[in-house]
């Protein structure tokens, strides 16, 4: 009994030295970042984790009002909402119909959309670039809001449609002999006790668009209309980067998609885990 | 009735996108409506960032927009190489260039030039004696492409890439001048090194300094030319003088010429040695000068100076076969009409005398021109020095790769440079950079 005891104390101290160890190792770049944006550039690279001699409050400005970020933090908030809204509407119906209804061809669809997320972003960029240009559509939000949107759908139909095969059905039953519409259903039944599942998809959709720097590269450069990660490149100079302010702009870009994922945290893990075991 | 209900709704949405997309393209349309007259221009070069040279090019652009108000300019320039890089290869694939644009190196400049995205500038700088004139003769004939008539490029910076030493700790060292040849140097490094400093900044993370150094070393001991014979595949990475020049880095290291963790050290951190005092020399171009020279940034900057990389007493006639930058600006073949026009007097407008002089005394960066007229008084010496031994060059060469037309050749002959501080020997990285070229035969 003794033993056990003991083996088990062990396996708890070996269990939080890794903890230990590996918030250390995740924790050191946000510490780095942190201190870099107040520290000037000799100061960084001479030092890395040493505080600052005087506190270079000045690289918050720097990066907020000369390199514009006021201004490309919100389109990001635009281009990525409008991102995640797009999702979440088309996801849900989407699973709706693929969890609910029986038809030929029900699990080919569902397939057929999974295997889009093992397209590649670079095998198609030249394709897609080749079409924007065609269409003219560089510089159109709405083109890349729905570039994000197509690259997202896959993951969040998957997401959505896993969530909803585990969702009872007795509720909906009683909604369709309270003659309730398929649609009614989907809105008022469905989507209520799906939140988990799109907090889920939201956030991970939401991050994958605030983050993405390829497509608006490529084809956003009306600087009126560029995200927040295209503003980070700012800093960068052919033979050298403004490092404090580059820092700053890395904190603020990084701020709002820490908050909303440690306020949406408990839902995102309880999105992700459903599915996982049939009631 | 309310099947209806949804019905409008979804058309309601439906009609809201389209007028959203009609919204967002309607500049485009509008643009396209007024493209016979109104001219859009273009450009994908380095020039980004926050440092000096890049609000001088800004203003330039302001200047020409002002002249001309129904040109729009886009610049799409990016100091970040793989974002440059990114936006260059989708601009190749989808055949849309940007009207002035930079690509590196000049071996594999041929393939443009047959697919028609390269202009070929000649009959411009014909036309134009006064601003033609004005290049340095090497800096304009390094674009002229083996294969090929005509040039292809306008050269928008050059400037040696010297060896930045700072003089206080070589006296300390007691050392009072610095090493002119390569035994000379050796020696400085020996006693650098007994006085606890560092000899030289290396930053090998950063692949470029690396290759560098070996660039310097190449020109010393083969000549600037035999970077084209390696090219054409008339020399091989692999024949004794190559693998000698390769040897001579693996001497250094083992000299202990750089910090013993030089391998895993960017050149951010090299760098810093330098500005801070804790290394002597440092291999670097004239885009460090202003750093150099801003007490803030460098606090030994009274005692940082320039010179050549020491010769080889065996090759005295590469003494002045030197390792300087040129950097092109290159423009799209697919222009013509007004675009043409404009974007030629954009390129002249950012190349020409009135921006050379601005960029040499508020940057101390150099486009190569020989009517600078340069107001002394606002130049540093450093500046000054770097143009004055600069300027005794005799044969120019930027990196070794750069006359290679296998494009992985930057990254091949970088990283095998590398790996001789990582314990491969000189024979070892020249037989992988030839097998590399041996393979893509």
């Amino acid at each position: 009994m003794k033993k056990t005891e003991s083996k088990s104390r062990l396996g708890k101290v070996i269990m939080y030295f890794y903890l230990l160890v590996m918030t250390v190792v995740f924790a050191m770049p946000m510490v780095f970042t942190l201190l870099s944006s107040v520290k000037t550039k000799l100061e960084i690279f001479s030092d890395p984790f040493a505080l600052p001699k005087v506190p270079q409050f000045v690289n918050y400005i720097v990066a907020w009002k000369e390199a514009n970020m006021s201004r490309y933090f919100i389109n990001s908030i635009v281009q990525a909402g409008a991102t995640v809204i797009i999702l979440a509407i088309m996801a849900s119906m989407a699973a709706y119909v693929l969890s609910r209804f029986d038809f030929k061809g029900n699990k080919f669809l569902l397939l057929f959309f999974t295997v889009g997320m093992m397209v590649p972003m670079h095998t198609v960029l030249v394709p897609v670039a080749y079409i924007i240009g065609a269409l003219n559509l560089k510089n159109n939000i709405l083109a890349l809001i729905l570039i994000y949107v197509s690259f997202s759908l896959p993951f969040s139909i998957l997401v959505m449609t896993n969530f909803m095969k585990g969702v009872n059905r007795s509720l909906e039953e009683a909604a369709v002999i309270d003659g309730a519409t398929y649609f009614q259903v989907y809105r008022l039944v469905i989507l209520p006790l799906c939140i988990p599942a799109l907090s889920t998809i939201s956030i991970f959709n939401f991050l994958s668009a605030w983050n993405n720097i390829l497509f608006p590269l490529l084809f956003i450069n009306d600087k009126k209309l560029k995200p927040i990660s295209l503003g980070l490149l700012n800093f960068n100079g052919e033979r050298g980067s403004d490092y404090g302010p580059l820092m700053a702009a890395i904190v603020i870009t990084v701020a709002l998609p820490l908050i909303l994922y440690l306020l949406f945290q408990e839902k995102v893990e309880g999105g992700l885990a459903a599915g996982a075991v049939k009631e | 009735m309310k099947i209806k209900k949804v019905m409008a709704l979804t058309l309601a949405g439906v009609l809201s996108l389209s007028m959203l997309t009609a919204c967002g393209s309607k500049t485009d349309s509008a643009g396209k409506e007024l493209s016979d007259e109104k001219v859009t221009i273009r450009l994908l070069t380095r020039m980004a960032g926050t440092s000096t040279q890049v609000g001088i090019y800004n203003d330039i652009i302001n200047e020409f927009k002002s002249k001309h108000p129904e040109v729009t300019i886009i610049d799409d320039s990016q100091g970040d190489e793989s974002a440059f890089n990114n936006i260059l290869t989708t601009d190749i694939a989808s055949g849309t260039m940007a009207n002035i644009f930079r690509i590196q190196g000049v071996a594999n400049l041929s393939d443009y030039i047959d697919n028609g995205l390269l202009l070929n500038l000649q009959p411009y700088l014909d036309a134009d004696k006064e601003w033609s004139g004005g290049f340095t003769e090497g800096s304009l004939s390094y674009y002229q492409v083996p294969g090929h008539e005509g040039t292809y490029a306008i050269p928008m910076e050059s400037g040696l890439i010297g060896v930045y030493y700072n003089e206080m700790l070589f006296k300390k060292a007691g050392i009072e001048k610095f090493p002119e040849t390569w035994e000379q140097l050796l020696d400085a490094i020996a006693k650098l090194k007994e006085n606890g400093i560092i000899p030289i900044a290396m930053g090998a993370q950063s692949t470029y300094m690396a290759g560098h150094l070996h660039d310097q070393i190449f020109y010393k001991w083969m000549g600037t030319e035999a970077a084209k014979l390696l090219g054409n595949r008339e020399m091989k990475w692999t024949d004794e003088g190559v693998v000698q020049t390769l040897q001579f880095e693996k001497d250094l290291i083992d000299a202990g010429a750089f910090d013993p963790s030089a391998a895993g050290i960017t050149d951010n951190i090299a760098l810093t040695q330098f500005q801070q005092g804790e290394a002597a020399m440092v291999i670097t171009g004239p885009w460090n000068i202003s750093t150099f020279t801003d007490k803030s940034a460098t606090p030994v900057s009274d005692n940082v100076k320039v010179a050549k990389f020491p010769y080889f007493e065996e090759k005295p006639e590469f003494k002045n076969q030197d390792m300087q930058i040129l950097s092109p600006y290159m423009v799209s073949g697919k222009l013509e009409g007004k675009e043409l026009d404009l974007t030629i007097e954009l390129l002249k407008m950012l190349t020409g005398k009135e921006a050379a002089k601005r960029f040499a005394e508020e940057a101390a960066f150099l486009i190569p021109r020989t009517d600078l007229d340069l107001d002394k008084s606002k130049c540093t010496d450093l500046f000054m020095q770097n143009v004055e031994i600069g300027g005794t060059s005799e044969g120019i060469g930027v990196d070794v790769f750069d006359f290679d037309p296998l494009t992985s050749m930057q990254d091949r002959t970088r990283n095998s440079i590398v790996s001789l501080f990582t314990g491969a020997s000189a024979q070892d990285a020249a037989a992988v950079i030839q097998a590399e070229i041996d393979h893509a035969k």
